[in-house]
C-alpha cells in the first residue's frame, strides 16, 4: 500500500469523527528557510505556537491555486476567534515569475492570513522534497502561457511545534479543513 | 389545369407558411452557450479563465476549435489534467526529514513516492456531443484569455466568440466573478 494511501487513510480517520484520538505526527516536513513576500528571510521556526497550513502553487495557476485560496478564505472566516492562531504559507514553485512583489500583490486579493514564499530553485526544491511534494515545468512554446507548472495539490497542516499532523487532499471541504485545524489547535493534540 | 382565382391566395399562403418555418429553423442556432463567467484576474495578471456551458441542439456532434474576444489578445482552449512525475524525490526535492519527534513515532511510513500533480494543458478542441452538452468548469476544461486589454471589474460583461468546426460561431456573454 503506497505511503500516500496510508496518509489519506489518516485523513479519513479524522473525518470519521475520531475527535479524541491524538493526531499522529507524520514523518514528512521539517524546518526550512525561504524568502518572504517582503523580500525578508523567513524561517518556519518563527511560527512556533501557531498552526501552519502549507501549500505549493504559483500565481499564474488558473484553477487549483485560486480555488484553494478561496477555500482557505472561507476556512479563516469559519475559524473566527481561532483564525489569528493559524498562518498559511504559500510556497511558489515558479520562482522565475513569482517575485516577492508578485506574491504579495496576488495574495492580497484573498482573505487569508498568508505569507508568500519564494527562493532559489535549490531552496524551493529542498522544501518540496522535505514535504514530499512534486512539481514540474512544462514548456508550452506555442501558448501565450510560455510554460505551465504541474504541481501537487496537498495542503499540509502543521502544529505549533512545526510538526506535520494532517494532509488535506485537494478535494477536502471547508468543513474538513476547519475540523482538522481545530484538531491541531486543541490543547491535547 | 387552371387555378381558380379564389384558390390562389390560399396556395400562396400555405407556401409562405412553410417558407417562414424553414427560415426560422435555419436561423435557430445548433449550439448555444449559457452560464458563462470569467474569473477575476489576479491583481498582477492580465489573464484569466472563462467557463461556460455549451449545448448542442443538433443531431451532429460539434466541436469548439477556437475562440476570440475584443477584450483579450489571445484565447486558447485548455484543460486541467492529473499527471504523475516519474521520480519527484529524485528530481525535485532534497533529503527527507525522517524525524517525527512525536508520541506516535511507532507509526512507520514508507518514504512517500511522487504525488499526482495537476497541470494546465492546451488542447485543440472541445467536443460537444450531438443533442448533448459540455460544461467548462474549474479543475477541468476552460478557455484561457491572455493579454486582457483592460482590467475588468466584478460584474462586468465580456463578449467572446467561439468558432465551431463547421465554421459557425457561438456568441458568449460572460460575467466577471
Amino acid at each position: 500500500m503506497k505511503s500516500w494511501t496510508r496518509l489519506a487513510a489518516l485523513i479519513l480517520l479524522l473525518t470519521a469523527g475520531c475527535h479524541h484520538a491524538q493526531l499522529p505526527v507524520l514523518p514528512i516536513g521539517g524546518d526550512f528557510a525561504l524568502t518572504d513576500f517582503n523580500n525578508q528571510r523567513f524561517e518556519l521556526s518563527s511560527l512556533r505556537g501557531e498552526a501552519v497550513l502549507i501549500f505549493f502553487g504559483y500565481t499564474s495557476c488558473p484553477d487549483v491555486c485560486p480555488t484553494t485560496l478561496s477555500k482557505l478564505s472561507s476556512v479563516y472566516k469559519r475559524l473566527g476567534a481561532d483564525s489569528p492562531r493559524v498562518k498559511t504559507l504559500y510556497i511558489t514553485v515558479d520562482p522565475n515569475r513569482d517575485t516577492p512583489a508578485v506574491l504579495k500583490e496576488d495574495l492580497s486579493s484573498f482573505q487569508v492570513d498568508a505569507i508568500g514564499l519564494t527562493g532559489t530553485k535549490a531552496e524551493i526544491d529542498k522544501v518540496v522534497g522535505l514535504y514530499g511534494a512534486s512539481y514540474e515545468i512544462i514548456p508550452l512554446p506555442d501558448s501565450a502561457a510560455k510554460y505551465s507548472v504541474a504541481h501537487s495539490t496537498t495542503l499540509y497542516g502543521l502544529d505549533g511545534e512545526g510538526r506535520t499532523r494532517i494532509l488535506f487532499p485537494y478535494g477536502a471541504s471547508i468543513d474538513d479543513i476547519v475540523r482538522g485545524v481545530k484538531e491541531i489547535l486543541a490543547p491535547n493534540s | 389545369m387552371k387555378i381558380r382565382a379564389v384558390q390562389l391566395p390560399s396556395f400562396v399562403f400555405v407556401v409562405a407558411v412553410f417558407a417562414f418555418a424553414g427560415l426560422v429553423a435555419a436561423q435557430e442556432p445548433a449550439v448555444v452557450a449559457h452560464d458563462a463567467w470569467v474569473r477575476m484576474p489576479a491583481p498582477s495578471k492580465m489573464e484569466t479563465a472563462l467557463y461556460l456551458v455549451l449545448e448542442n441542439h443538433s443531431s451532429q456532434p460539434r466541436a469548439v476549435v477556437s475562440a476570440s474576444s475584443d477584450a483579450a489578445a489571445k484565447l486558447e482552449i485548455h484543460e486541467m489534467k492529473t499527471v504523475m512525475k516519474d521520480d519527484s524525490m529524485g528530481k525535485s526535492g532534497g533529503p527527507m526529514n525522517q524525524s517525527t519527534g512525536g508520541s506516535d513515532s511507532s507509526m512507520s511510513m514508507d518514504k512517500p513516492t511522487s504525488q499526482p500533480m495537476m497541470a494546465m494543458t492546451p488542447i485543440s478542441k472541445i467536443e460537444i456531443p450531438a443533442n448533448g452538452k459540455i460544461t467548462l468548469a474549474p479543475n477541468g476544461l476552460h478557455i484561457m484569455m491572455f493579454g486582457l486589454k483592460s482590467r475588468p471589474a466584478m460584474g462586468d460583461k465580456i463578449n467572446v466568440t467561439l468558432k465551431l468546426d463547421d465554421g459557425s460561431t457561438v456568441p458568449v456573454v460572460a460575467i466577471v466573478k
